[in-house]
């Protein structure tokens, strides 16, 4: 999706790197199963969050299995399990109302190039929306609501940042106990409206630039793109109040076998991310981070 | 009522200043003071209750030797 909830690598043991490198490889794998191999491309770290957040608290299993990146040796997946399927089913339906959004706000070429890929995904997309009826519904309607703010050039942060929040809230949807629901629900709506801001910090310029909408734009009248001291001390205040309540709510689910490199994302990633993007720094750490 | 060991998240052969010191870091985490505002208040109310009463179990047992 967007890559912006992940652990800080620096700080994560080397066991708990390779555990989370298993999930990371599982979830690759799962899309394969269930979506063919073109699917492999959707493989992100916000939906292996997503994976190890819902673990049911069993004891992992892991297999060796090839990986078509680096085939010459054999690399350690967490076997297919229920959670692992959940974020590949999502991870699906988020990618094609993505790429269906990007055909409408795209110019011509780059909108055919959405529009491709769109279409090669609409088998898998259909398969995973048997899967997952309610959040595909979810998505679509949120989307729709984003899309109709957008139109109407929407100067306020909060309100498009909520529409996206309530997407990535629904995906708690199928967790059956009640407390449990209420907790994942209030984690996600918070990681949802982190995701949402700092995306739009991350691509001002580049809207600016292009003419494309960004709520950053109407909210704060940013000049060439550039926010001022003040608009992100506005900016680094909501942040902060969300990353609260993603704290609070994260202290209240039970431990599960991925608890450590969930404390570090939520503790230690979340805020690094947003600092690079803040810095400007954001697309070349992510591009360093490929490459180790 | 569950493990109170478990409850703390400690091993049942762990010292007193252990015990102790878990169950500060532990009542600080779920504090009120942390969850004001918060729709999830109620949840951490009855976690900081499970915790007082997990601690008190475990000195009453261990001050009967």
């Amino acid at each position: 999706m967007y890559g912006y909830v992940r652990p800080l690598k620096g700080e994560l043991k080397v066991s708990q790197y390779e555990s989370f490198q298993a999930v990371y490889c599982g979830l690759c794998h799962e899309l394969r199963r269930r979506y063919g191999p073109a699917s492999r491309f959707l493989v992100n770290y916000d939906f292996t969050f997503l994976a190890m957040l819902f673990s049911s608290g069993q004891t992992p299993v892991c297999e060796m299995l090839h990986c078509p990146v680096s085939r010459l040796r054999k690399h350690r997946c967490l076997c297919s399990c229920p959670e692992l399927g959940v974020a590949a089913d999502y991870s699906v339906i988020l990618a094609w109302w993505k790429l269906r959004d990007g055909v409408h706000d795209e110019n011509f070429f780059k909108a055919l190039a959405y529009r491709l890929s769109s279409g090669l995904l609409r088998g898998a997309y259909r398969k995973a929306q048997k899967k997952q009826p309610e959040f595909a519904e979810i998505v679509a309607r949120r989307l729709v609501e984003l899309n109709a703010l957008e139109a109407d050039r929407c100067p306020s942060i909060d309100r498009m940042a909520e529409k996206f929040a309530l997407i990535l809230q629904s995906a708690a949807g199928g967790v059956s106990d009640p407390a449990r629901r209420r907790v994942l629900d209030e984690l996600l709506y918070h990681v949802g409206r982190i995701v949402y801001i700092l995306d739009a910090i991350d691509d001002l310029a580049e809207d600016f630039k292009k003419g494309n909408y960004n709520p950053l734009v109407y909210r704060f009248s940013a000049q060439n793109g550039a926010l001022t001291d003040d608009d992100r001390d506005s900016l680094r205040l909501t942040l902060r109040h969300s990353h609260n309540s993603v704290i609070s709510a994260f202290a209240l689910l039970e431990k599960n076998p991925w608890t450590d490199i969930l404390e570090n994302t939520v503790y230690l990633g979340l805020p690094w991310v947003t600092e690079m993007v803040f810095s400007g720094r954001w697309k070349e750490q992510k591009e360093i981070l490929k490459h180790h | 009522m569950n493990d109170p060991y478990s409850v703390l998240g400690v091993s049942p052969s762990a010292s007193d200043d252990e015990i102790k010191k878990t169950y500060h870091d532990l009542a600080r985490k779920y504090h009120p003071d942390n969850y004001h505002d918060n729709p999830l208040a109620d949840l951490a109310q009855e976690k900081m209750k499970e915790i007082n009463e997990a601690y008190d179990t475990i000195t009453k047992q261990r001050e009967r030797g």
